[in-house]
């Protein structure tokens, strides 16, 4: 019944802090789950509750079925790849990656067998006498995915494993974490606090803030319906705009319910003949498109919009989206209004 | 280019001339002193080139204390660094009242030697003292400790290894500390037993520390004696003297200052010899970052 990663109302409690508040997820078996949020939502400590490198202090947690809260960490069946890599420095990277079969006491013969194919994989086979210290971050981090790897364990967790790399490596690295884990079939939860990464790796995205769930969605459903207007703001660069129906209302002559947020994205906002009417600040030109910062009232929206399209010169324009393009929430509650009742 | 280089020689002047005053000249000196006779009275002092050097291969009291002092090193470094580790390890976890147990292992460095040795004074004294009362309490008779040829020098070690260990601890505690905690937990993840970790991560990870502290512990193991002074005198029948101790003796009772000289170069010698041959055994199995 319980495939995968199930967890049940998971709460964990640093002191006075709730680092995680009632956490309800499933993590299919071998897909890529991504735990995403800003800092210190609670990803890393969520990540290690599954680990076993924390207890948790209420509820319940499975992996493939059975009962985990009380076995510890390397009785789970899983490996983990930490931010900092956690490479042991006086090692050279062949006894790095054969850590974990020498302390189970695998056959050397076995060990061997393994370390030359997962240094293959990971391409490493060069490097395997150097000490880390003699390594790049990107080769470093290649280590530590393979001291992952070798152990063939099925679930793999990964805490921010890119974020000390440079910008060219980490696209590189995406996409090679994402082909491993396919290629294995690893079920994988993978902490990030970067929206574009979520979006390109993950099968399934679980956006926390303050410890707590916002939303569980595909990449695609979680940019089209943003269940929040948290997950609306986090997910999309530049992110939604969220603007009050009372503003809008004093600026055109369409009319939004009361008490509603209205979300349109940048992308969605074109320059037309009637519309809300607002003012451009600014003007950033992208090569392509142009980001028009515009003022509606007391509230700023951005749109952007195609470099050809001419503007008057006065920067009074007016703006409009296709109804079926915006997002409506509740102002108190930040929720999403699930029968988009658009007008 | 000349007048910086006059400059350098203007700058390094102060310390240079208190340098060679203090330091260099009286080495050099002590060097040439052992190739003369002491002069004493109108005899003058003459050349003797290597006949204090044949002196001290027949003296039976430097073979004596030169083997008392490699047994007090052998025994005294090896479980002063055991036990600092130990003690490392104990408070380094998570207890309660950490600060003042670190505080209470700290307190015997703090303390001067003579205070140390007046401490234990009072546990050894035959009858009256701290352990003697213990015995006493099972019926266990008297024993002069610090007055047995057998085990006077152990008594001496007992003391330097109270007062060392704490010092060493603090070195360690702070080389653990610089242990990243995510190295454990990684270990953790793959299942390693603790034994595993300690010898696999931990002590090798401590390895610069163990070679700092071992070639400072090397050291005080041929320079401190003020315990010696206050407790024992060397005796009984030499039992407890050591190396420096007798070089003392030679020097300030005897007054034979050539022969002294002579006792001094050999000890240094013995110490440089220890001192470089431990940095290149040690060296291969230090890490460095
Ligand atoms: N060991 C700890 N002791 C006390 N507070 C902690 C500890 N670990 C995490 N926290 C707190 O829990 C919250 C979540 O932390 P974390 O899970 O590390 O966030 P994230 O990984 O999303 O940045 C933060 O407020 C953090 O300060
Ligand atoms: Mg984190």
């Amino acid at each position: 019944m319980h495939t995968g990663i199930t967890i049940e109302n998971l709460s964990k409690n640093f002191g006075d802090t709730a680092a995680i508040s009632d956490v309800s997820l499933v993590v299919p078996q071998s897909s890529f789950t991504v735990l995403l949020g800003p800092s210190g939502c609670g990803k890393s400590t969520l990540l290690r509750l599954i680990s076993g490198l924390e207890t948790p202090c209420a509820g319940r947690i499975w992996i493939d079925g059975k009962h985990v809260e009380n076995l510890p960490a390397n009785a789970r069946n899983l490996s983990m790849v930490f931010q900092s890599y956690a490479l042991f420095p006086h090692l050279n990277v062949a006894e790095n990656i054969l850590f974990g079969l020498q302390v189970r006491k695998v056959p050397k013969a076995e060990q061997a067998a393994r370390l030359q194919k997962t240094a293959g994989m990971m391409g490493l086979e060069k490097l395997l006498s150097r000490r880390p210290s003699q390594l790049s971050g990107g080769q470093q981090q290649r280590v530590a995915l393979a001291r992952a790897v070798i152990a063939e364990r099925p679930i793999c967790l990964m805490d921010e494993p890119l974020s000390n790399l440079d910008a060219k490596l980490r696209a590189e690295m995406r996409r090679e974490i994402r082909d491993l884990q396919k290629n294995l079939g690893l079920t994988m939860v993978y902490v990030t606090h970067d929206q574009v990464e979520a979006i390109t790796m993950a099968d399934q995205v679980v956006l926390l803030n303050n410890g707590a769930v916002e939303q569980v969605a595909t990449p695609g459903q979680m940019y089209d319906q943003p269940a929040t207007t948290f997950a609306a703001r986090f997910i999309g660069t530049p992110a939604m705009n969220l603007i009050k129906a009372d503003t809008l209302n004093a600026h055109s002559q369409t009319i939004w319910p009361e008490g509603v947020i209205i979300g349109v994205r940048p992308e969605d906002v074109s320059v037309g003949i009637t519309g809300v009417s607002a003012r451009v600040t600014a003007v950033e030109y992208l090569g392509a498109d142009r980001l028009l910062t515009c003022q509606i009232g007391p509230e700023a929206l951005i749109a952007r919009i195609s470099a050809r399209d001419q503007l008057p010169g006065d920067g009074q324009i007016l703006l409009k989206w296709p109804a079926t393009s915006q997002h409506l929430f509740d102002a108190n509650s930040g929720q999403r209004f699930n029968n988009n009742q658009t007008n | 280019m000349k007048r910086t280089t006059i400059h350098a020689w203007l700058m390094l002047l102060p310390a240079m001339t208190l340098l060679v005053a203090f330091t260099h000249y009286p080495a050099i000196k002590t060097i040439i002193a052992s190739f003369w006779t002491t002069g004493r009275g109108r005899r003058e002092s003459q050349f003797a080139g290597l006949d204090n050097y044949a002196k001290l291969l027949g003296d039976d009291v430097f073979w004596q204390v030169l083997g008392n002092n490699l047994i007090y090193a052998a025994i005294t470094i090896p479980v002063s660094i055991a036990l600092a580790i130990s003690m490392a390890l104990f408070v380094n976890k998570k207890l309660l009242g950490r600060s003042a147990v670190r505080m209470a292992y700290f307190t015997p460095t703090v303390l001067p030697l003579i205070a140390v040795a007046n401490i234990w004074l009072f546990f050894y004294t035959p009858g009256f003292g701290l352990i003697d009362q213990i015995r006493g309490l099972f019926g266990l008779p008297e024993q002069n400790w610090m007055g047995s040829p057998s085990t006077a020098l152990y008594t001496m070690m007992a003391v330097t290894i109270w007062k060392e260990a704490g010092f060493f601890m603090i070195f360690y505690l702070a080389a653990l500390q610089a242990i990243s905690p995510s190295l454990y937990e990684a270990a953790e993840i793959e299942g390693a037993p603790r034994w595993a970790v300690f010898r696999r991560i931990t002590l090798p990870l401590l390895m610069p520390t163990t070679l700092f502290v071992s070639v400072n512990a090397v050291i005080n193991a041929f320079r401190m004696i003020d315990h010696i002074f206050t407790m024992t005198g060397g005796g009984p029948n030499n039992a407890s003297s050591l190396l420096l101790f007798y070089i003392y003796e030679v020097a300030f009772r005897q007054w034979n200052t050539a022969y002294a000289a002579t006792l001094t170069v050999v000890m240094l010698v013995i110490l440089a010899a220890l001192a470089i041959g431990q940095f290149f055994f040690l060296d291969r199995k230090v890490h460095y970052k």
